[in-house]
């Protein structure tokens, strides 16, 4: 039997319309803000819900690093002088709306059935102290998950390399100041 | 902890606490703004406050109401929402990152013990971390909505500045983590209580961290010689330069608690937060026990030394970035950027596994 707070519910409500709020603000500064917030509000989640450490790690590294970073580019970019032109933006919109369903509708069956989805076992307060102790998590990420965990060190490995490359300079094919610049511009 | 927590009076005791931290952290600004300004005075030679009360100490009073009666200005070509949200973001981290921070012991009453800590979070550690990481929001929405190219640029400094030195700050962060064993602030600070000894303290067993951390702690909090956001050689004023009145007001508050946060956070971690030197928390209380004062008043004495242990430990960094603020020149943007990247996260790297191998080794040889 899951039994839900005040709290819960009202940070659930909050997180829901901050969601919303990314997805449907015309300034994408809003809705990096927005991104932020619902990132922070889910943290606040699983504190809520007796998960700790997770929630203290989704507040460390998502609301306060990853999203900072959402930020950081979307200044740099300066993209409010950019204009919602789509064309076919009903049908798109159908489609996705579709796609949500759809998605809400599998996650709502995984949750009820409580057989895909093992944390729903930990939401109704069972296995909550297990989840929110760091030692277990770790001995869990270095015995049963060791491989999935070396795997996603392995992917952000390949990412980090594939920034290196795609940041370092295009080298120059003729000496002088016409090659100069074309790789200034390349840079920019 | 658990007796507490099925204690009737628990809710108002932290109720309670949450409102004299609050109105302790809230007075302690202006003492520190006039520890600020006589500490200048001294360290420059100069006359410092002598006009508003005895010695000039009522000067925060006029500054706070000065700045309550100064309009607080909106630049039209602003984003309206951002631009007043920042310097509420700028105040409420450091605020909520107080609540993790242990100031001190329990008080026994009535058969159950009540700790001087808003929240006993088991993550104290990451929750302090990701809380305070929080307020490089404040600085980026505050340059960016005010739509200035000094605010755009202070504003991209100081993120840039702040997310390097997070870096260091995360990699000392796990050869603390794996000296103590522990994530809760409460228990570290108890690890660090070694009776009749100094060096339990977490300054001694990792002195490189301490230092790296304590170097970071200036470049997080803004202050010279990091202050690069808002040099005023070349930035009028940096991220804050649009704002006036009690919106500016808000950014220096938030500035000077964060200075209290990150003292605060660097006395929990390596000068053993609340304890008092040369004497554990029992002994103390069994010193008073023995002159035939009840259990309640004994813990109550307790713990007004343990906080005031701590209010001077936490004062001494407090004076250091005084000191330092007075002293030391602004550094170069590339200095600053070497320093972050290339001195501190290397030396940080090598302390953590210099760490990891002494304790691998420690607990085998046991």
């Amino acid at each position: 039997m899951i039994t839900v707070s005040l709290l819960q519910i009202l940070l659930g409500i909050l997180v829901l319309t901050s969601a919303l709020g990314v997805v449907l603000s015309r300034n994408p500064i809003v809705s990096a803000m927005m991104l932020m917030s619902t990132l922070f509000l889910t943290g606040g989640l699983y504190i809520s819900l007796g998960l700790y450490f997770i929630g203290a790690v989704q507040i460390l590294i998502y609301a306060g690093a990853i999203a900072v970073l959402f930020i950081f580019i979307v200044m740099l970019l300066d993209m409010k002088t950019f204009k919602m032109v789509i064309p076919g933006r009903k049908i798109i919109g159908a489609l996705g709306l579709v796609a949500a369903a759809m998605i809400f509708a599998s996650f709502y069956q995984s949750i009820l059935s409580g057989q895909h989805f093992n944390g729903a076992t930990s939401l109704a307060g069972t296995e909550t102290v297990n989840a929110a102790d760091p030692k277990i998590i770790s001995l869990h990420f270095l015995s049963k998950y060791m491989i999935a965990f070396q795997m996603t060190g392995l992917l952000i490995l390949g990412a980090i390399m594939g920034a290196v490359v795609l940041g370092k300079p295009v080298k120059p094919k003729m000496a002088g100041n016409f090659a100069q610049n074309t790789t200034e511009e390349k840079a920019i | 902890m658990t007796e507490a927590l099925t204690n009737y009076f628990f809710p108002f005791w932290t109720l309670i606490l949450t409102l004299v931290i609050g109105v302790g952290v809230l007075s302690y600004v202006p003492v520190i703004l006039m520890v600020e300004r006589w500490g200048s005075a001294w360290l420059q030679r100069r006359s410092g406050p002598n006009r508003v009360g005895p010695m000039g100490s009522m000067q925060p009073m006029a500054d706070a109401l000065k700045l309550v009666f100064k309009e607080a200005n909106i630049p039209a070509q602003s984003h309206k929402i951002l631009f007043l949200l920042a310097p509420a973001l700028a105040v409420v981290p450091p605020f909520v990152a107080l609540t993790v921070i242990p100031f001190g012991g329990s008080i026994h009453f009535m058969g159950a013990e009540y700790p001087v800590q808003i929240s006993q979070l088991s993550v104290g550690l990451l929750f302090l971390l990701g809380i305070t990481s929080l307020h490089v929001y404040s600085v980026l929405l505050a340059g960016w909505a005010s739509n200035n190219k000094f605010s755009l640029m202070g504003a991209l400094r100081s993120s840039s500045q702040m997310i390097s030195y997070e870096i260091a700050i995360g990699v000392c962060m796990v050869s603390l983590i794996l000296t103590y064993g522990t994530l809760d602030l409460r228990e570290i600070v108890k690890l660090q209580e070694h009776g009749s000894s100094l060096p339990a303290w977490g300054m001694f067993l990792q002195p490189v961290a301490f230092i790296i951390l304590w170097i970071c702690a200036f470049a997080e909090t803004n202050r010279l010689p990091f202050d690069l956001p808002e040099g005023e050689s070349e930035l009028v004023a940096g991220y804050h330069t649009e704002y006036s009145g009690l919106t500016f007001g808000l950014f220096f508050m938030g500035e000077y608690v964060a200075m209290g946060v990150a003292s605060a956070f660097l006395t929990t971690l390596f000068l053993g937060g609340f304890n008092v030197p040369f004497i554990s928390e029992l002994e103390l209380r069994n010193l008073l026990l023995a002159q035939n004062l009840s259990l309640e008043i004994a813990s109550l004495v307790t713990v007004i030394l343990q906080v005031l242990a701590f209010v001077m430990k936490t004062g001494f960094f407090l004076w250091v970035y005084v000191w330092i603020r007075w002293t030391l020149p602004r550094f170069r943007y590339d200095q600053l950027m070497d320093l972050g990247w290339k001195v501190l996260l290397p030396i940080g790297v090598l302390n953590a596994i210099v760490t990891l191998g002494v304790t691998f080794f420690l607990r085998n040889s046991q």
